[in-house]
């Protein structure tokens, strides 16, 4: 019978965990919290209630110190296309830590422009231009961040096809995209490639300037 | 007395006496001591190959200058334990966390100190991914919270439980916390069902439309032509609905369950494919392992059995060699045995208990200085049966079961 109380009152906290949040359970989670917390959280949302509409991808743009620019390119592009061509190797994990690296600065973005901006205008979207005072602001503690200097290195790593050596690279520009699916409305487009016209938001994050051989931005 | 009271008397003494019936069995019976088994080496093999699939890559998840490595931030005691691997002192030797997961899951498979293998699997799982935590999926997140019920799950072989109040208590544990397995995956589909339910895209059937546009979620040949084809991805859809609400009610029920591991294993290898999931859709097919009636799972590991036992050869002359050997030899499926090339390496002599089966490789490959390399290769051949099968065509006799012989 002990062990059944104990298991019933465990089943009871997790439970309570998961239930959809109301008054009662954002109560019991004030008050297990630290219990279920510890180590028996979890999510099992599994893209619901609504899944994702849009991909969002960091675009990167690397100039040297001779001048020569790199096309943009897609940081996570190649991450996808590995881990779809050798699923049982490190790839799908290793794209699991590209996409990290992208929402976590995203995260970082999201959580600065909610903080300074002022109600209402920001809501869950990236909003670095909310209002002209703040934008500075914004871009200022998201460039201090180190999300961003984690970024930074990424960005940087992923011109090295282009340019040899990283540290040839002078200038990098960051570039956050999302990438809007096809309404399921004008889902006859699909059919042709060159018809489905996908609405893109394009954001340039504060580019960084990499003296010879040391990083400051 | 009237009929109808008597039969409310005698229908309440039979409920009475069956609780008591089942909570004593509870308390005194291991009920499902072999599916405790399989489903601690379905998880714990997961556990181990999504270890063994990283390891080539390792330094870019766990390395020091990898991009998204954590700092060790205890807030409270527990974390003290499931972040040393993020500790400034520690964070270098990342690698005997991987070592540490690797053996306690070696051990713990090889039905060895079951539940305090499995604890010790557990903690140097949770530092791996506490180091660096975007590799841990929900296919993780389940794993592990599976894990945390099986340390107290008794298993096949661990024996009588202590007489008195402490081996009531052990077994009853180990019998709730083994049905806690089976609720939690459950709990995984009831949850995933019902919050689809309140999704304005899963309402209208479109749900997978959108999510096969997605590059993250979309094979790039097999997802276009699929979202071009929406009505199967909206009878899909509701589908997964369906699927995942009645498998948290239906499970219960044995005669259902068949029909539901199918669906689900259809489902899971569809999103391992199509999504770009293998190792979420791999472990939700394992888990079902909870659900199994122990006479499924005794034929389950009656058919996974190893055949043979793993030869693992090494040189008496090395200290080390000789500690790992005696380690290994704890374990039942390995058979050390001692391997010396003299100078010229042209012969071997052996030493100690091998199987019959296992010999026919490994002597040639010693033999053949330029084939030395491969040994390792013949000892997992070996231990996969296929050496035994050469034999069985290159010789006359017959070896139809291992047996021991002195070499």
């Amino acid at each position: 019978m002990l062990v059944l109380g104990l298991a019933g009152a465990h089943v009871a906290a997790v439970a309570s965990y998961l239930l959809p949040a109301s008054p009662a359970t954002v109560a019991l989670d004030a008050t297990l919290g630290w219990y279920v917390g510890a180590f028996w959280s979890q999510n099992w949302h599994l893209f619901s209630p609504n899944p994702p509409t849009s991909g969002e991808t960091l675009l990167a743009r690397c100039t040297t110190h001779d001048g020569a620019s790199t096309p943009w390119i897609d940081t996570t592009a190649q991450g996808i296309a590995d881990a779809f061509a050798e699923p049982w190797g490190p790839a799908p994990k290793l794209r699991y830590v590209h996409n990290g690296v992208h929402d976590q600065l995203m995260r970082r973005i999201r959580f600065t422009a909610r903080v300074l901006c002022p109600d209402g205008e920001t809501g869950d979207e990236v909003h670095l231009a909310c209002a002209d005072a703040h934008e500075a602001e914004i871009r200022g503690a998201v460039q201090a961040s180190p999300e961003f200097a984690v970024a930074t290195r990424f960005g940087r790593d992923a011109c090295l096809p282009f340019v040899d050596d990283v540290d040839r690279v002078e200038r990098l520009e960051l570039r956050w995209v999302r990438t809007h699916d096809v309404p399921f409305s004008r889902r006859a487009e699909l059919a042709d490639p060159a018809r489905a016209t996908r609405r893109r938001e394009y954001h340039d994050l504060p580019s960084v300037h990499f003296a010879a051989r040391e990083v400051s931005t | 007395m009237s009929p109808a009271v008597t039969l409310m008397r005698r229908t309440l003494a039979r409920a009475v006496g069956g609780g008591a019936a089942a909570l004593h069995r509870l308390a005194t019976e291991d009920v499902a001591p072999n599916t405790a088994r399989l489903l601690r080496v379905a998880l714990l093999g997961w556990i181990g190959l999504s270890t063994l699939v990283m390891l080539p890559r390792h330094a870019e998840f766990f390395g020091d200058g990898a991009y998204l490595v954590r700092d060790f931030s205890p807030a409270t005691p527990l974390h003290w334990v499931v972040q040393l691997a993020n500790h400034p002192a520690l964070g270098a030797w990342y690698a005997a966390f991987i070592l540490g997961q690797l053996a306690c899951v070696a051990i713990a498979m090889a039905g060895r100190w079951p539940r305090l293998a499995t604890l010790g699997a557990l903690v140097f799982t949770l530092n791996l991914y506490h180091r660096c935590p975007v590799v841990a999926d929900g296919g993780s997140n389940l794993a592990w919270i599976l894990l945390g019920y099986l340390v107290f799950v008794r298993e096949r072989g661990c024996g009588a439980a202590r007489p008195g109040v402490v081996g009531h208590l052990a077994v009853a544990a180990s019998n709730v916390a083994l049905r806690l397995c089976a609720l939690q995956v459950a709990t995984v589909y009831l949850t995933a069902g019902f919050c689809k339910l309140l999704g304005e895209h899963w309402q209208s059937g479109t749900a997978l439309f959108y999510i096969l546009q997605v590059p993250n979620y979309a094979h790039p040949t097999i997802a276009p032509p699929l979202v071009e084809a929406w009505p199967i991805l909206m009878a899909a859809n509701y589908a997964t609905i369906a699927f995942q609400i009645a498998f948290a009610m239906f499970v219960w029920q044995r005669r259902f369950r068949p029909v539901l591991f199918a669906a689900g294993v259809a489902l899971h290898l569809g999103i391992a494919v199509v999504m770009g999931l293998p190792a979420f859709g791999l472990v939700m097919c394992l888990v079902y392992v909870a659900f199994f009636p122990d006479a499924w799972s005794e034929a389950t590991l009656a058919y996974i059995r190893p055949r043979g036992a793993l030869r693992l050869e090494f040189d008496p002359r090395h200290r080390g060699a000789r500690v790992i050997a005696a380690l290994a030899s704890h374990l039942g499926a390995v058979v050390p045995v001692a391997a010396v090339l003299d100078v010229d390496g042209l012969r071997a002599t052996s030493g100690g208990v091998t199987a019959r089966g296992a010999a026919a490789i490994g002597p040639v490959l010693a033999h053949t200085p330029v084939l030395r390399w491969l040994r390792p290769l013949a000892s997992t051949l070996a231990f996969l049966g296929v050496d035994a099968l050469l034999w069985r065509h290159t010789s006359t006799r017959s070896a139809p079961s291992p047996s021991l012989e002195t070499t």
